[in-house]
């Protein structure tokens, strides 16, 4: 018979718990710093829309849009995931982390077709985004209409 | 061929004849950059796709053993091989090139150790004169297959392993070469509870250890019996947790036990814990290990690769990851 070793499986994994500590004080500090420093460049250029005239509506709209589209160019260049490595959070929550799940994934499928590939995988990642946040808005309304 | 426990010995000595490894640009440029016959910086290796790629690099390898060993596709009696991906395709199609028999191995990372075990117990018995053995990994396949896009900004803990881009192929044979196979211990697939695809290393771990203390066991060594043990790929933190499962069965040597993962890249490549996959172990056998035994410096080996057998799917359910490990033996002709 195959050998058993003496560690068992409870042992072992108690071993692994003390290993496998992430450095959580240092990931959320990171997280915060650069997540925020994203929304504050985003409230920036709300600021410089407004003063060019746009209304808040449009002003917020063409934020999105403009974060968005950095999202795009930084992933597109390769550099957004290692932004993600060191950020995790800060990259992955706002805007711009969004834009990154879709186009990283629409570039890594363009191999299986433009219809099935593209078309259908770019949103394996951001998926859940889309189907939970209308969910979320179609119950906030719901509530919001019978209330 | 004689059985102890789970351990078959070859007492005919199949040859390991010799291998070739092409690599890409990142292995080139690790610490055994050295192994590889052919380095490549495009992944796609001229092809469309990743896994076309894949192919080429695995066909380049194959060609190139043959080639340096004056032989061609007809002299080989099978074919054996495998990958990572799904249907081992890369296996499949690589073989379509050959139309030559041939047997296609999943093992994870392991597929080296299942591969050289079932070679050389074809060649101890007689069936076959020589048999090619071959196995790929390749990031870029690797990753799409098993997490998320490349470009996609998700955070690896450190002790996460990169999948090394490398194909090797080694041919198995009856007398040719001085270094030949003594001992096969097939490992048992064994679960210790672990969920996190991206801590294989500490998956695979225990298996190595299981495998190696059985083969010990079976065949009744002691402890340093050998020069130098190899484990595949549990990386740098993997073979720490392997040695101390070890010491607490009393195998307190540590200084010869490498994990041939750890030793493909340096920590200033950023490749967390080290390189995975299965051309790791193929990686430091044919450059590493094969020269030292014909030189003299080592005189018995025992390389031990290990995978990891969980699926995308599997993880998604939440499953843990079932592991194995298989150890071959190595030994210079004459040190019998």
């Amino acid at each position: 018979m195959p050998r058993q070793l003496k560690t068992t499986v409870g042992e072992y994994k108690n071993t692994l718990k003390q290993r496998r500590r992430k450095n959580k004080t240092r990931n959320f500090l990171v997280a915060f710093f650069v997540g925020g420093a994203i929304c504050l460049g985003g409230q920036f250029l709300n600021n410089l829309f407004s003063l060019l005239g746009l209304e808040q509506e449009m002003s917020s709209t063409a934020v999105a849009i403009v974060l968005i589209f950095i999202g795009g160019i930084l992933t597109g260049l390769g550099w957004y995931d290692e932004l993600g490595q060191f950020a995790g959070a800060g990259a992955a929550v706002p805007i711009t982390g969004f834009a990154n799940a879709v186009v990283a994934a629409a570039m890594e499928f363009r191999q299986e077709g433009l219809v099935l590939g593209v078309g259908a995988r770019m949103y394996s990642l951001a998926g859940p985004v889309l189907t939970f946040g209308v969910v979320s808005a179609f119950l906030v309304g719901l509530i919001k209409t019978i209330f | 061929m004689t059985r102890r426990g789970e351990t078959f010995i070859l007492k005919a000595l199949p040859r390991i004849v010799g291998g070739y490894m092409v690599g890409g640009e990142k292995e080139g440029k690790g610490p055994l950059g050295s192994v590889f016959d052919e380095i490549y910086r495009d992944h796609r290796f001229g092809k469309d796709t990743w896994e076309q790629g894949e192919i080429e690099m695995t066909s380049l390898a194959i060609n190139g053993v043959l080639r340096s060993h004056g032989l061609d596709k007809e002299d080989i009696n099978l074919f054996m091989g495998g990958d990572l991906l799904n249907q081992i395709v890369v296996a499949n199609f690589v073989a379509r090139s050959y139309d030559r028999p041939f047997i296609g191995l999943y093992g994870a990372c392991s597929t080296m150790g299942e591969a050289l075990g079932i070679a050389g117990m074809f060649i101890e018995a007689a069936f076959m004169e020589r048999v090619l053995v071959f196995v790929s990994s390749h990031y870029q396949t690797a990753e799409r297959q098993y997490r998320t896009p490349l470009e996609y900004g998700d955070q690896y803990p450190a002790w996460k392993q990169w999948t090394a881009t490398a194909a090797g192929a080694f041919i198995i044979g009856q007398t040719e070469g001085e270094v030949g196979l003594s001992s096969v211990t097939f490992g048992s697939v064994s679960d210790w509870h672990i969920r996190d695809a991206n801590d294989l290393g500490a998956a695979m771990a225990p298996a190595a250890a299981r495998t190696i203390h059985t083969h010990h066991s079976d065949l009744q060594l002691t402890d340093g019996y050998y020069d130098a043990i190899f484990t595949g790929d549990l990386g740098r933190e993997g073979i720490k947790l392997t040695g101390e499962l070890l010491a607490r069965e009393g195998y307190l040597d540590r200084q010869t036990l490498f994990d041939c993962g750890a030793m493909l890249f340096d920590r200033e490549q950023q490749t967390g814990s080290g390189g995975s996959g299965c051309s790791c172990a193929a990686a430091v056998l044919s450059g590493y290990i094969l020269p030292r035994l014909k030189s003299g410096e080592y005189k018995k080996v025992l390389l031990v690769p290990t995978g990891a057998l969980l699926s995308p799917t599997t993880t998604l359910q939440g499953e843990t990851i079932p592991v194995i490990a298989h150890a071959l033996s190595l030994a210079r002709i004459g040190e019998n």
